[in-house]
C-alpha cells in the first residue's frame, strides 16, 4: 500500500482512539420526532445526556432486550403502556407534551395540495407513516374517522424519514407531526379536520430516580423550548 | 480436493472455531425463537405473500441486471490496466462499504424526482424511480453488483489471457473469443456471481427503504416487512427471517451441487 493511502486509515484509528472512554452520563431514549430537540435540550442542561433516538416501539423493544437507559420518552400512550406492562419503567409516566397530525407539503407545493381530500389523488406522490409506528397509527385513526381515502405511495418506518422525503421534494405531501413540519420548515395545509388528531408524549424514569431531563422538560424553560418546536405543552 | 495430510494446528483451529461460532450462533438463536407451530399460517398471510412476490421479482431482476451489466464490466476490469481501471475498481467496491441507507440517500440525490439526473428522467421521460418496484430493483442492483463483478473479475484474472491469445491466433475476433472461449470457461464463476448477487439483493434493506420506500405489493420486500413487523409482531419478523434463510440456503445448496464445485 502506498503511504498517502495510509493517511485516512491512520486518521480513522486516531479518531477511534479519541472516541474511547465514554462517560457515565444519563441515557435518554426519545422518539424520532425529538430529533430536532436533542441539541437544544443539551444546550440548556448542565450535564447533557446521551440520546438514543428511534421509533417509540423500537425503543421499548430495545429496553425489553436489555438496552440500558435512564429515561424513556414515547410518542404515544400505547407504547408507554407497553413499557409499563413489561415492568420497564420505575416512575409514573407523565405527559410532557402533545403533538398533532398535519398535512405537510413539499417545498413549492408541486402537487398543488390544498386539503386532505387531495390525498386520494393517484397522480400525486403521497407518504404515510407505517401503521406499526405511532404517527402511522394516528394517521390510520384519522383516515378511519374522517373516511379518508389515501393513495399512499409509501409507508415509511418513522415520521422523520417521511418528513425528510417531503422536504426533499420526493413526495408531494404526507401526514406527519406538527413538530417535524416545524423543524424542517415544511409548509402545512390548514385543514381543521385534522386538529383533533393528537398524541400525548409521555416520559418516565427507568432507573428509580427522578430525572433532571424530565424535570427540565416540565419546567417553564423546558415547556417554552417544546412549544418553540411546535409541541403543545400541558 | 484431497484431505489435509496432517492435523490442523490449534493456532488455526481455535480462531476458525470462533469464526464458526460467530456465524452459527445467531442462526441457532433465530431458530430457537421461531414460532414453528404458527409458521405456515404467518407466512401465508396476504401481507407476507405480497412481500414474497415483491422480493422474488426484485431480487431475480436485480441478479439478472448484475449479470447483464456486471459481466461486461468485469471483463473490462480484468483485461485492462491503468489509472482509470484502478478508479473503476474502487467504484465497484463502494456499495460494499457504503452503509446501504447512505447508498439509498445517494440514489435519491442522483435519481430521485429532484435528483441530479432523476429530474431529467422525470421531465423528459416521465419516469419517477422512487416509490416504484423499478426503484427497488435499482437499489438492490446497486448493492448487489459488486458481488457479481468481483467474483467474475477474479476468475477472469486467474484464467489469464492465454486462452484469449490462442483464440486470437486461431483467427477468432475479440467478440467470438468472448462468446465461445471466455464465457464457457467462466460458467462456474458466473453462476457463483449470480447466486451471490441474488442473495445480497434478496436480503437488501437499507437502500431499498430509503430510495424506494415501503408499500405493500409494490416496494415492501421481505426484509422491509421483517423490519416493520419487529415493531409490533416480532414473531412474524422471525418467521420471515426463517423463510429468507431457508430460501437462500436451498438456492445456494442447489447451485453448489450443480455448478460451484471445482
Amino acid at each position: 500500500m502506498s503511504r498517502p493511502a495510509l493517511v485516512p486509515l491512520l486518521l480513522f484509528l486516531g479518531l477511534a482512539a479519541a472516541g474511547c472512554g465514554a462517560d457515565g452520563s444519563t441515557v435518554v431514549m426519545a422518539p424520532s420526532s425529538f430529533t430536532g430537540l436533542t441539541a437544544r435540550i443539551d444546550a440548556a442542561l448542565e450535564d447533557d445526556p446521551d440520546w438514543i433516538v428511534a421509533g417509540s416501539n423500537r425503543l421499548v423493544r430495545q429496553l425489553a432486550d436489555g438496552a440500558r437507559a435512564d429515561v424513556l420518552i414515547t410518542a404515544d400512550e400505547t407504547t408507554m403502556a407497553e413499557a409499563v406492562a413489561q415492568g420497564l419503567v420505575t416512575t409514573e409516566p407523565m405527559t410532557i407534551a402533545t403533538n398533532r397530525l398535519v398535512l405537510a407539503i413539499a417545498p413549492g407545493n408541486p402537487g398543488s395540495v390544498t386539503s386532505v381530500a387531495d390525498l386520494r389523488d393517484e397522480r400525486l406522490l403521497i407518504g404515510l407513516c407505517s401503521v406499526e409506528v405511532p404517527c402511522g397509527r394516528l394517521a390510520a385513526e384519522a383516515r378511519g374517522r374522517l373516511g379518508l381515502q389515501v393513495a399512499a405511495d409509501t409507508e415509511e418506518p418513522n415520521v422523520r424519514s417521511l418528513a425528510r422525503k417531503i422536504a426533499a421534494g420526493e413526495l408531494d405531501a404526507g401526514l406527519i407531526y406538527a413538530t417535524d413540519a416545524a423543524d424542517l420548515g415544511l409548509a402545512t395545509v390548514d385543514d381543521d379536520v385534522l386538529r383533533v388528531f393528537v398524541t400525548d408524549y409521555l416520559a418516565a424514569s427507568l432507573n428509580g430516580e427522578t430525572s433532571p431531563v424530565i424535570d427540565f422538560l416540565r419546567s417553564a424553560q423546558g415547556r417554552e423550548l417544546l412549544a418553540d418546536e411546535g409541541f403543545v405543552t400541558p | 480436493m484431497s484431505a489435509p495430510p496432517r492435523p490442523t494446528p490449534p493456532a488455526i483451529a481455535v480462531p476458525a472455531a470462533f469464526a464458526v461460532a460467530l456465524l452459527a450462533l445467531p442462526v441457532v438463536g433465530l431458530l430457537q425463537r421461531a414460532p414453528w407451530s404458527t409458521l405456515l399460517e404467518r407466512l401465508t398471510s396476504a401481507e407476507i405473500l405480497d412481500a414474497i412476490r415483491v422480493s422474488a421479482t426484485v431480487s431475480v431482476v436485480a441478479a439478472l441486471l448484475c449479470l447483464a451489466l456486471g459481466l461486461p464490466l468485469a471483463w473490462i476490469l480484468a483485461r485492462h490496466e491503468g489509472r482509470t481501471i484502478a478508479v473503476l475498481r474502487i467504484l465497484v467496491l463502494l456499495p460494499m462499504v457504503l452503509p446501504p441507507v447512505v447508498g439509498g440517500t445517494a440514489l435519491l440525490f442522483a435519481l430521485g424526482r429532484r435528483g441530479l439526473f432523476g429530474e431529467w428522467l422525470d421531465r423528459w421521460f416521465g419516469i419517477t424511480l422512487p416509490f416504484t418496484t423499478a426503484g427497488a430493483v435499482v437499489a438492490a442492483t446497486f448493492v448487489a453488483l459488486p458481488f457479481f463483478v468481483t467474483t467474475v473479475e477474479s476468475a477472469l484474472r486467474d484464467e489469464g489471457p492465454a486462452l484469449d491469445e490462442a483464440a486470437a491466433l486461431a483467427g477468432a475476433s475479440p467478440w467470438q473469443t468472448f462468446v465461445h472461449v471466455t464465457l464457457p470457461s467462466l460458467r462456474g464463476s458466473i453462476a457463483a456471481g449470480v447466486a451471490l448477487s441474488w442473495a445480497r439483493a434478496l436480503g437488501e434493506f437499507g437502500a431499498t427503504i430509503t430510495f424506494a420506500g415501503s408499500l405493500g405489493g409494490r416496494t415492501r420486500t421481505l426484509p422491509v416487512e421483517a423490519f416493520l413487523a419487529l415493531e409490533q409482531d416480532p414473531e412474524t419478523a422471525i418467521a420471515v427471517s426463517v423463510l429468507l434463510l431457508a430460501i437462500s440456503l436451498s438456492v445456494l445448496a442447489v447451485l453448489r451441487g450443480r455448478w460451484l464445485d471445482r
